[in-house]
């Protein structure tokens, strides 16, 4: 009888502590979160290019390689491409790492791209056929999550 | 001379030789996670050949351990060379490497050197369900104590549920060293039966309903309200600020996490700590798992291994599992009672460790539904705040009971 008891009070005690210290870190992390926006807040004004690295990289980028007859051609929607995750963005192995020539047509199923992770490789593969109009991003460049990586025509 | 005449004497060998012949099947051709179960595979092999002296030997809770001419000495006043002059290089390499705690902190180290915290700073509140899939340890703790498993082992036991393999081992070694091969095992064979282990579980739970239930859409509908501007900087300060925190709270965790951390800040800050991280993640890593296998592998000799307490961590490990998978989506079943933005139950059932195949999984399961559905990201969150829950509950496991 007496092991079970120290059995419920480890399971209070532990599941307390777990939860506590997680919740110290979720709120510490807001905190941090907040503060370190602050401070990246002053070091935009003073120093454009040390903060945010993947948003100089997507941004430039639409202006030149999305050619409007392509997309006239392509039909009437266009959408983004977004990683679901972050990672090393590399273009999908069937074209050899190289830029599929734009526009590029591509069937249901078809693998778009890789992303690389520590973990491993997923292979961002389409939903529908459609058309990649730009790669937004440079071969092997490391995205962040939700990050836009091309322009896809339906 | 040889090896057989004992064998013969003794026929309980052969079983182990086939227990050995089936891990390593498991492992080279349904390729369970090889990288462990193989050196563990082939290291419950070699300790088996009498004569052979590759198998550890177990000290009893005294310490004692006879030598081969019939006396008792005390292993913690024996020197190593000693150790391994009486009883051969494996049980040098267990009591210098395992046994002394050294191997799983810095395989720790290694996890933390390819982990990523981003996906859970981007959803701090998801962290909060790496803690209710501690639950299934402390379950199955009770259930063991009620069975007549002592404290120590029930808890030895119950970290399985945990679902991360140096944690386990970590206390293992701290609260019931006798039982280190078989809850190794146990728990490196449900993690790689977590493909199979969660599907099954979130299948009896969860509703077609709730597993359509689109994050993305949900954070359109609610959006989270500070947006993180500077994700590097973040990073690096946060393996830093929670070492901190665990350290003060609970100072046994911190072996764990404290290294966890390290491995992830060398990695975090690019660059000017490549070579660190490199080796962290690479070379120190796969040494030490090489030799954490073996040892392990070797602890299961014939006696230590073929008994009932062996088939009790089979069973207990496989529920604590289970529990921590179904505690983690009831927690987030009882949070879509009252918030307004739901959250899909599989990221409750990715609160058990096993990183990161806990969280494909569940992404498969979602992608399955809705194929535009991918959770992987909001999985990762609870995931990895898994690995902090284990790692802290094992660290109020040892404080109390080691």
């Amino acid at each position: 009888m007496s092991n079970l008891s120290t059995g419920l009070m480890l399971m209070a005690v532990g599941m307390v502590t777990v939860f506590v210290i997680l919740l110290i870190v979720i709120f510490f992390g807001k905190f941090l979160i907040a503060s370190v926006n602050k401070l990246s807040g002053k070091d935009n004004a003073s120093s454009q290019n040390s903060v945010q690295a993947p948003a100089p990289v997507a941004q430039p980028a639409p202006a030149e390689p999305v050619p409007a007859p392509a997309a006239a051609e392509a039909g009437n929607s266009i959408y983004d491409l977004i990683t679901p995750i972050g990672g090393r963005f590399s273009l999908s192995p069937d074209s050899e790492g190289r830029k599929p020539s734009l526009p590029f047509r591509f069937k249901k199923g078809d693998a778009l791209c890789k992303i690389t992770t520590a973990d491993g490789e997923s292979t961002l593969c389409a939903s529908e056929d459609g058309t990649i109009l730009a790669v937004l991003v440079e071969n092997g460049s490391k995205v962040e999550t939700n990050d836009v990586l091309m322009n896809i025509g339906r | 001379m040889t090896a057989i005449g004992n064998i013969a004497a003794e026929p309980t060998f052969l079983l182990m030789y086939a227990i050995a012949f089936g891990l390593l099947y498991l492992g080279i051709v349904k390729k369970y996670e090889p990288l462990l179960l193989i050196p563990i595979a082939f290291g419950v092999l070699i300790a088996n050949f009498p004569g052979g002296d590759m198998g550890v030997v177990q000290a009893d809770s005294a310490g004692m351990v006879t030598l081969a001419d019939g006396t008792m000495r005390n292993i913690w006043e024996m020197p190593l060379h000693e150790i391994s002059h009486e009883f051969g290089i494996i049980s040098y390499l267990y009591y210098a490497l395992i046994k002394s705690g050294l191997l799983p902190p810095i395989i720790f180290m290694g996890v933390g050197a390819l982990t990523d915290f981003g996906p859970m700073l981007r959803n701090l509140k998801l962290a909060i369900f790496g803690g209710a899939a501690q639950f299934g340890i402390f379950a199955v703790l009770l259930a063991a104590l009620a069975l007549g498993f002592t404290p120590q082992e029930a808890a030895s036991l119950g970290i399985i549920g945990g679902a991360d393999g140096p944690t386990a081992i970590f206390t293992t070694i701290k609260l019931a060293p006798h039982l280190l091969g078989p809850i190794a095992i146990a728990a490196y064979s449900y993690m790689a039966l977590v493909p199979v282990i969660i599907p099954l579980v979130v299948k009896c739970l969860c509703s077609k309903k709730e597993l359509l239930i689109n994050m993305r859409e949900q954070d359109k509908l609610y959006p989270e309200k500070n947006e993180i501007k500077n994700m590097k900087t973040l990073k690096i300060i946060f393996p830093i600020a929670t070492t901190t925190i665990v350290a003060i709270f609970v100072p046994t965790a911190v072996s764990l996490v404290g290294m966890l951390m390290f491995g992830n800040l060398i990695k975090e800050i690019g660059p000017d700590t490549g070579r660190l991280f490199q080796t962290a993640s690479n070379g120190l890593m796969n040494t030490a798992t090489i030799f954490l296998g073996l040892c392990v592998g070797a602890t299961m000799t014939a006696e230590a291994f073929l008994n009932w307490t062996t088939l009790g961590i089979v069973a207990g490990g496989f529920l604590a599992f289970a529990f921590s998978i179904a505690s983690g989506i009831c927690m987030v079943k009882v949070w879509n009672l009252f918030a307004k933005k739901k959250i899909n139950p599989l990221v409750g059932a990715t609160g058990l460790s096993a990183v990161p195949m806990a969280s494909r999984v569940c992404n498969g399961i979602s992608t399955k539904y809705n194929p535009k559905n991918h959770v992987l990201n909001y999985c990762m969150a609870s995931n990895v705040s898994g690995v902090i829950g284990s790692a802290v509950a094992a660290g109020v496991l040892i404080s109390f009971l080691g």
